[in-house]
């Protein structure tokens, strides 16, 4: 590394035009960006405190946005490792964070060049997510060079999803679930008595960076893959206690309670197909007229020497993808399985991405500014709303959502599921359970 | 029955019919079990109700992790009561101590068999020792695993030195079972280390005291420490736990000690002024357990509690689960408000009846606190429903009868208390 980095600290030419070519692309002043991408860094190295801070910006930051809602007293670097309030649809914007609070709402980009700035001065020390929107830096002591840091995560516009369930169905057939495991669910709900307006949520797994489900896992069997921040269950290893899904705020785990009738040949559209395009060597077949990525055999040109895996292995050959033995527990894999596939056309892809009709859902590495989450969030209309899910469990989701969050007493409605498909996979292994009814029902 | 009023070694040999038809009884029980328990492994944990919370609209833990907890209370309440007599050496209450010992390994010996009977994939139990030295530091089931270890250790070690103790101090003939016990518990032993052994049973008892009132509330913070679940969170779990875990404790001794009383009519070893202490200790333990209760609910049915919380409070004082939570209150405050109000004048039997219904009302508590929380999801999905299968059912009432099983096998094995002489009958 060459430049000034002394006391640990990375601006050099390199620097500079990477923080140019980042900040060209907001409407804001550049200079200024830089300014506070250089010193959010001294300020994460403890060279200048978070006072000195906003009071060196306080006058820029009012002139150039108009505003700026930062409390002078915030928490220490540690503590802005992951600042809710500076996140996208957090409630009080930029209160308390090292970084100039402005509101989303109403001007987007003005948000982006701070981001931005944050982003600059985290890449280089490391510190995850300063600018707690989109960024969540992965790795500590990384390169300034390495800025493209993988973390998969997914930006889901709820104000797109028309609740068809294309991502419910298209998630179990391609991991060759049973139909009461739904990795992917979409939630229905009203908000209060007085509107009929329904709305959704559609929920897989958050992939959380903070994921208190790997915590609680007494045998390390859930655990997060550090080079691209994917959350997994190591099938081998699982005792089936469900101690994650106790920990889980969100609902996404789904014990295998039963034995598959037919223990799931997995397929998966990776699969390494023979000369008829058809059977990998495995003996597991792809079925290309399933619903999900459109493989026409003929396209795919294997090279012997070309690493593609295909089975419930992940490239490091951990028992991980596609659907859970029996006694085991299984949720959403971010389809590790394509992940891992080595082929272009399916890395970044999920099954549920492929089939929403809406494009509701952008699956991508939110690390990168091109990624589809990234450049959806960067595209929506400046007065729609984000959020994480359940942000203050403190867990670090990785999907952002566009739209409303769901208040806590949301009522739940009859579908997208109707009861009668509900009941159907409740009574699916146990016949003798009850019937369950949606509040509306009793009503 | 016998007029005797000393106590014998009698139980170590006599086999009354009664005796008998109980083994049969308890056997049997046992088979049932076997039965489910092979049936649950070929089919899964399907042949429970559990579900998952959410979609499946279910509760994903269910009676055998309520009954993990409390047996695991009880072995925690008879590890400090064993701790309190053995460490302030109240040998008037040394059949008591000898009780309790026996039952808090039991009971510990029980908590962890329901944990494995509870997982999805039971022969993989051992992973969990394998893969202990990097989730210990975070994993609660860890801590667990690792507490109810050290219980089982440190009640086997204070039963072998207390019988050492015993058996060099005086030598009745002892039939053939406890003969071999003592050959094994006495190797190299001789009269002289009676003073050292005496001073090495008090300090073990202290150390089982502090064992009770520090890792003794792990498996309450099982839950303590899980910020996903409004309900479990909380500092005070480890307190509730422990609260209900003296409770339960002296519950189980005052219901052992009043059965061998009144079938062996041990007046001197069962005194009624043990049965006061036990009493006593019941009637405090019963109010601690209410404060705590009262502590641990009313902050959550307040209008000012978060909803998440709130919405669980109300159904379990006013809403779907208040017939059992009042339920369980009221099988532990008349008991013990009765206590209170007519202290040891209503005798031995009824004492073992408050006893019985104790045991029961905290039962069902620990039942509640373990299902309460995942029945209401926090995203908008309907209400979970939770009603055991049969497997469920004769599983957890297996897991007392062999419980239970073992006490009475345990009586045919070691002595209850010290004896010089063997007593006539
Ligand atoms: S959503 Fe739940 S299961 Fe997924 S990573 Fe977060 S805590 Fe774990
Ligand atoms: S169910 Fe499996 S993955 Fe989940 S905590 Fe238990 S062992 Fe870990």
């Amino acid at each position: 590394m060459t430049g000034n980095n002394t006391s640990g600290l990375y601006f050099d030419e390199e620097w500079e035009s990477d923080a140019e070519d980042r900040l060209s692309v907001v409407d804001y002043d550049t200079e200024l960006g830089k300014k506070l991408g250089r010193d959010a860094q001294r300020l994460a190295a403890g060279e200048i405190s978070q006072t000195e801070f906003h009071e060196k910006y306080h006058e820029d930051v009012v002139d150039e946005f108009g505003v700026d809602e930062r409390a002078t007293i915030g928490p220490t670097p540690e503590e802005f490792g992951y600042d809710t309030d500076t996140a996208p649809g957090g409630d009080g914007d930029g209160g308390g964070g090292p970084l100039p609070g402005v509101p989303d709402d109403g001007d987007h980009s003005r948000r982006s060049v701070l981001k931005t700035a944050g982003v600059l001065g985290a890449a280089a020390v490391g510190l995850n997510g300063v600018a707690g929107a989109a960024e969540t830096l992965a790795d500590e002591n990384e390169d300034e060079e390495e800025v493209e840091d993988l973390q998969w995560g997914m930006a889901i516009n709820q104000n797109n999803c028309i609740a068809c369930l294309n991502c419910v169905e298209a998630c179990n057939e391609e991991n060759n679930n049973t139909p009461d495991a739904l990795w992917m669910f979409v939630h229905r709900y009203v908000e209060d008595d007085y509107t009929e307006d329904e709305e959704y949520l559609t929920r897989p797994c958050q992939h959380c960076s903070d994921a208190p489900c790997t915590a609680a896992c007494p045998v390390a069997s859930r655990h997060t893959r550090e080079e691209d921040g994917i959350v997994l269950t190591d099938y081998e290893t699982c005792i089936g206690c469900r101690y994650c899904e106790i920990a889980c705020p969100y609902g996404v785990n789904y014990l295998q309670w039963a034995t598959p009738e037919e223990k799931a040949e997995f397929k998966s559209s990776g699969i390494p197909l023979d000369e008829n395009g058809e059977v990998d060597e495995d003996g597991i077949r792809l079925d290309s007229d399933e619903p999900g990525i459109e493989l026409d055999s003929e396209e795919i040109e294997l090279d012997s020497e070309q690493e593609v895996r295909f089975d419930t292995k992940t490239k490091d050959g951990v028992e991980a993808a596609g659907p859970p033995d029996h006694g085991v527990m299984g949720k959403c894999t971010f389809c590790v399985h394509r992940q891992d596939s080595g082929r272009e056309e399916l890395v970044g892809t999920t099954a549920c991405e492929d089939v929403c009709p809406t494009d509701a859902i952008h699956f991508g590495n939110l690390e990168d500014p091109e990624s589809a989450p990234r450049q959806h969030l960067d595209d929506i209309e400046e007065n729609e709303s984000t959020f994480r899910l359940l942000e203050d469990h403190g867990t670090e989701p990785n999907i952002i959502y566009v739209g409303n969050e769901p208040s806590a007493d949301a009522t739940p409605v009859e579908g997208p599921r109707t009861l009668e498909d509900m009941n159907r996979d409740l009574h699916l292994h146990r016949t003798d359970r009850e019937p369950v009814a949606y509040p509306s029902e009793d009503e | 029955m016998s007029q005797r009023t000393d106590y014998s070694l009698n139980h170590l040999r006599s086999v009354s019919t009664g005796y008998v038809a109980l083994l049969i009884v308890l056997l049997a029980a046992t088979l049932l079990t076997l039965e489910a328990i092979i049936q649950q492994v070929q089919d899964g944990l399907v042949a429970t109700d559990m579900a998952q919370q959410g979609t499946q609209a279910g509760a994903t833990w269910g009676l055998y992790i309520g009954t993990f907890e409390w047996f695991a209370g009880m072995a925690v309440g008879a590890l400090a009561i064993t701790g309190y007599i053995r460490f302030n050496q109240l040998e008037q209450y040394q059949m008591v101590a000898r009780l309790s010992n026996i039952w808090a390994f039991i009971c510990g010996l029980s908590a962890a068999w329901l944990i494995i009977i509870d997982l999805g994939t039971p022969h993989r139990v051992l992973v969990i020792l394998t893969s202990w030295h990097e989730t210990v530091l975070h994993s609660p089931l860890a801590w667990d695993v690792t507490f109810v270890t050290t219980l089982m250790v440190f009640t086997l070690t204070m039963l072998v030195l207390s019988l050492r103790l015993d058996f060099v101090k005086g030598n009745p003939s002892l039939p053939i079972q406890t003969r071999i016990l003592e050959r094994i518990v006495t190797i190299g032993a001789t009269p002289k280390e009676v003073p050292k052994l005496e001073e090495m049973r008090r300090w073990l008892g202290l150390g089982l005291l502090v064992l009770a009132f520090t890792a003794g509330m792990i498996p309450g913070l099982l839950m303590g420490v899980v910020g996903g679940q409004p309900g479990y969170f909380g500092s005070e779990r480890g307190i509730v736990f422990l609260a209900a875990g003296l409770l339960t404790g002296v519950a189980l001794l005052n219901l052992t000690a009043g059965v061998l009383r009144s079938l062996f009519s041990w007046r001197d070893a069962l005194s009624n002024e043990v049965f006061r202490g036990l009493g006593r200790a019941l009637t405090l333990f019963g109010f601690v357990y209410l404060i705590v209760l009262f502590n641990d609910v009313l902050p959550v049915v307040t209008d000012m509690a978060p909803f998440f919380e709130g919405r669980i409070g109300e159904a379990m004082v006013t809403g779907s689960l208040a017939p059992l939570f009042w339920l369980s209150v009221l099988l532990v405050a008349v008991p013990t408000l009765l206590l209170a109000v007519f202290k040891y004048r209503l005798g031995v039997t009824v004492q073992s009846i408050y006893a019985v219904a104790i045991l029961l009302g905290v039962w069902i508590k620990a039942q509640l606190t373990v299902v309460e929380p995942l029945l209401f999801p926090n995203l908008p999905a309907i209400e979970g429903t939770y009603s055991p299968t049969v497997v469920e059912w004769v599983i957890t009432l297996g897991a007392m009868a062999i419980a239970l099983l073992l006490f009475v096998l345990a009586l045919k094995l070691i002595p209850l208390a010290h004896r010089d002489t063997e007593v006539s009958s």
